[in-house]
């Protein structure tokens, strides 16, 4: 087997798309024999999730094709049927937000120099391995799963607890950011309505319950009772989101500043963004384009062809 | 002139309006038309007695394009003439980045839907007051400005006349931001008609605010919304 195949297979889960049938099976032949242990769990997933999957290619479950203003407009009707009671949340999250969470992360920030709260957030990072481990696995990316689980080794140990980064600065193992309303999306299910949640913030059906889930695979669940892990638990994502706020002051005084609809402005970040992560799960060259320097610039068009995927969407309808 | 040309070279005719040549707009020329038509050209630069072909114009690099902007950009926000004076940096920023954003079609796009249904003269004070809009996001922006570096990343091509340019927005001790601009070709120039701040589209982020209120409370109350919030980032920027 070449190597460029298995990576293909590593990362994609799924070898040659465009690929005749018979050359198909026997890569998937060659790559089982390859892999030996890890590949029984795998199969067995992919035996379940597979038909969710192929309903969700054939129903055109990828939105990189231009879409027409109109459809945009439904979509996002559809997706807001809540917004009478995901309003009063928000308004409720705001000002948590204006009383409590930015007067404590405007006074961290001023406190803590930015590389002690840098380091705060790549602690809680390493922390939550268990999500991105086992989603990327979920996946099939057992590429990506397995230098998760590096990563983790070597941050929590050279790392010194997860406060840095070796994994990536010394050995160029980046994070595969994964979690399992990604893998839900992954095999077709729909983001379902926006919700407001309080204190949470801004979810879709699908992320929401997928966030229960990761925080479900926790361990310290098992360890503690309810109560404990609830303390432990808001204790945690509050220190987090406020660590995480002292960071990015500046993108919520923005979102403050610019917007016309503050509530419009963040569904809209919250949903783009939620979509781009599901774009770059379902093609992981994607993540790959935006983050690195590719080709110059003279052969982009013919690298971007190859990609086979229209990345470039034009959002507006000419035919105004 | 340039129809006889078109006729005359079928290449031509698909540089023509888009750098693009696609091989079934190049097909779309049956070999039999051409010979007919190029029959009559030559017939007709005979009876004019002149022949001087017309030089294809070169489609400009759209990153090329961009960085020379933000090279310009860069050179008034670095300027400490205009440190203090923020009516002139806007000025100066608007001359400079005027003629490289298409704010019609930002404006047609931000309005989705609702844009067929207002009158042209109404649809002419809406791009006005969303360019407003536009240049205080930008200037205020831009105010902030500390020695922020960008990298050009990459370029591509998607379709006939549609680009996109990559960029990172290096700032010292904070996490790079992905800038990427979006950009239509018109009339031999690539104008910015969408840009990516994080990968999320403005224009896509206005056109969900719009929408809310304009179904909610109406296109009057949302011009007047924006009104407010002009005059508020005025002021805002008046008083620094």
């Amino acid at each position: 087997m070449q190597p460029s195949q298995l990576d293909e297979f590593l990362i994609h889960g799924r070898a040659g798309v465009n690929q005749p049938r018979e050359v198909i099976s026997r890569r998937r032949r060659r790559t089982t024999a390859g892999l030996g242990a890890l590949l029984p769990l795998a199969c067995l997933l992919a035996a379940v999730m597979a038909p969710a999957r192929v309903a969700a290619q054939t129903s055109g479950g990828l939105s990189l094709a231009p879409k027409d203003i109109s459809e945009q407009e439904a979509s996002m009707a559809y997706r807001d049927p809540l917004a009478p009671m995901n309003e009063e949340f928000f308004k409720f999250n705001m000002a948590l937000d204006r009383w409590v969470t930015r007067p404590i992360a405007t006074g961290w920030n001023r406190v803590a120099p930015t590389p002690v709260r840098k380091a705060l957030a790549r602690f809680f990072d390493n922390v939550n391995v268990i999500p991105r481990f086992a989603n990327n696995l979920f996946q099939l990316k057992l590429l990506f799963a397995s230098e998760e689980a590096a990563r983790f080794l070597i941050n929590t140990t050279v790392g010194v607890a997860g406060f840095f980064d070796p994994a990536d600065a010394w050995f160029g193992l980046k994070e595969h950011p994964q979690d399992f309303g990604l893998t839900l999306g992954y095999y077709g299910v729909g983001m379902g309505p926006y919700l407001m949640v309080p204190i949470f913030g801004p979810f879709d059906l699908r992320d929401g319950f997928g966030y229960v889930v990761d925080g479900a695979m926790n361990p310290i669940d098992y360890f503690l009772s309810i109560v404990q892990v609830v303390y432990v638990f808001s204790g945690v994502i509050a220190v987090r989101s406020v660590n995480y706020e002292s960071l990015h002051l500046d993108l919520f005084e923005d979102a403050d500043r610019y917007s016309v609809d503050l509530y419009g402005a963040v569904q809209d970040a919250y949903l783009q963004h939620r979509e781009r992560l599901l774009r770059e799960a379902l093609h992981p060259e994607l993540r790959h384009d935006e983050n690195q320097q590719l080709a110059p610039a003279s052969q982009d068009s013919k690298t971007s062809a190859q990609n086979g995927s229209s990345l470039h969407a034009p959002t507006h309808d000419t035919n105004f | 002139m340039e129809y006889f040309a078109s006729i005359f070279s079928p290449a031509r005719v698909a540089m023509r309006g888009s750098d693009d040549v696609s091989p079934w707009r190049r097909r779309a020329v049956s070999p039999r038309r051409i010979a007919s038509a190029s029959a009559a050209f030559l017939a007709l630069l005979a009876l004019l007695g002149l022949a001087t072909p017309q030089p294809a114009r070169a489609v400009p690099d759209p990153m090329a394009e961009v960085k020379a902007t933000i090279d310009q950009v860069l050179q008034v926000l670095r300027n400490p003439a205009y440190r203090n004076s923020p009516r002139e940096l806007r000025a100066r920023l608007r001359t400079v980045v005027e003629s490289h954003l298409d704010f019609r079609a930002m404006a047609r796009s931000a309005l989705g839907v609702h844009w067929r249904s207002l009158p042209a003269a109404e649809q002419t004070q809406f791009v006005t007051l969303f360019t407003r809009l536009m240049e205080d996001t930008y200037i205020g922006k831009a105010a902030s400005y500390s020695g922020e570096t960008v990298e050009y990343v990459r370029s591509f091509q998607d379709g006939p006349g549609y680009a996109q340019v990559n960029t990172r927005l290096m700032q010292a001790g904070h996490d790079p931001i992905s800038v990427n601009y979006r950009l239509q070709l018109q009339d031999g120039d690539w104008k910015v008609y969408d840009v990516l701040v994080d990968g999320i589209s403005l224009i896509s982020n206005y056109r969900t605010q719009f929408n809310r209120v304009i179904n909610r409370d109406g296109y009057p109350k949302l011009v007047e919304m924006i009104k407010n919030k002009v005059e508020q980032l005025d002021s805002l920027q008046a008083g620094k």
